[in-house]
């Protein structure tokens, strides 16, 4: 076990991978508090934060063989816990729907920044987020572009687009789910197999 | 009809995650609920949280050990009493009869005269050995191993009737008997 603790969290997964169980004892004692504390910022609730802590560390761990490397695997492991917290939230109804599309629509940066509160991290996710909106199709880019960067209204944008306020906001809220997604498969599977998918469709 | 799994602990060590381990394996293959039951001085923030960062540790140790590789938990409960265990304990088994109650030897001052009212009162009892695990390369076997040497009392026919429809118990079983040919 000390062997492991000198390792970065990478080394610890390959090592995992071959079957090292004391590997995965050492990743998950670095990280079960702070899952824990993440989902403690959701519900508020200790006996709530840790049920969803326990699920997310579960899911985490036994899905480790798609962790691809291009995000940091804390990065990767909060990404799963702040969905999973949402995800549970919402079912319980906690957040009300309207409510988590604002908390996803005030600006894409803010669900990435939630995701993680260290510097480097937060970092590397803006440039994966940065990445794939470059690569969206121009009329989306533009949209998300003109709404969120620009802070531009919905009225702005229809007169821009020449769309009606229901397609705008349709539009709006399509471009996001994707985004959303290829965000989600870019941290699972690399930003280059995204981007490949991207080009194809 | 399955009865549901007790597991007193006392979050003030660790050395409680091994009989954690085994009491989740067992509620896991049974298809029964696990109740961790736990007492603290006091209900306040920091105490809780103790006691949670503690069992998320314990569930770190049951991943690492795991009996199987499919690693679908057990559903569990919590159940935290101000005072100590023991006492709480049993103040639980009165009102609440049907558990099978699993007793690690690292739970504190489990002395005979207390061990022989947990029997009385609970649905069944098994006393897991303080010797360290067995040193059984195959997962399933160290489980059974684990039963095997423990002290079992009350126990229900049915718990082996469930326990007996374990696949993982047959491929044990088969493999420790082809070894013997």
């Amino acid at each position: 076990m000390k062997q492991n603790t000198a390792l970065a969290d990478e080394q610890l997964i390959l090592a995992i991978r071959q079957g090292n169980r004391e590997a995965f004892g050492e990743l998950y004692d670095r990280y079960y508090k702070k899952v824990y504390h993440k989902c403690l910022s959701f519900t508020k609730n200790q006996e709530e934060a840790f049920d969803y802590a326990q699920e997310s560390l579960m899911k985490a761990f036994d899905h480790l063989d798609t962790f691809r490397g291009q995000a940091s695997f804390s990065t990767w492991l909060y990404t799963i816990t702040h969905h999973h917290c949402i995800a549970g939230l919402k079912k319980n109804s906690r957040i009300s729907t309207t409510a988590l599309s604002e908390q996803f629509t005030e600006d894409e940066t803010t669900y990435v920044a939630v995701a993680s509160e260290d510097t480097t991290e937060r970092s590397e996710q803006e440039t994966i987020m940065y990445t794939l909106i470059n690569h969206l199709p121009e009329n989306e880019k533009t949209l998300l572009t003109l709404k969120y960067e620009q802070g531009e209204s919905i009225e702005i944008l229809q007169q821009k687009m020449g769309l009606n306020a229901s397609a705008v906001k349709m539009r709006l809220k399509r471009s996001k789910e994707k985004l959303n997604a290829m965000y989600m498969l870019a941290l699972t599977y690399g930003i280059e197999q995204v981007l490949e998918m991207m080009e194809m469709f | 009809m399955v009865k549901k799994i007790l597991f007193p602990f006392s979050a003030a060590t660790s050395s409680y995650y091994e009989g954690y381990s085994w009491a989740s394996e067992l509620a896991s293959k049974m298809g029964t609920e696990l109740l961790l039951f736990t007492a603290s001085k006091s209900k306040d923030e920091q105490s809780l949280q103790h006691i949670y960062h503690s069992l998320l540790g314990a569930q770190g140790y049951y991943l690492q050990s795991a009996y199987h590789k499919n690693t679908k938990p057990a559903r569990t409960e919590r159940w935290i009493e101000i005072g100590e265990v023991k006492n709480t304990l049993l103040d639980f088994l009165k009102k609440n009869t049907s558990y099978i109650t699993i007793i690690d030897p690292s739970l504190p001052a489990l002395d005979p005269p207390l061990l022989s009212e947990v029997i009385q009162l609970s649905g069944g009892v098994i006393v897991l050995p303080s010797s360290p695990a067995p040193k059984v390369e195959n997962k399933q076997g160290a489980f059974y191993e684990k039963l095997h040497q423990a002290e079992v009392y009350k126990l229900p026919h049915h718990f082996f009737d469930t326990l007996g429809s374990d696949r993982s118990l047959f491929n044990y079983l088969s493999g420790f008997f082809k070894k013997k040919k």
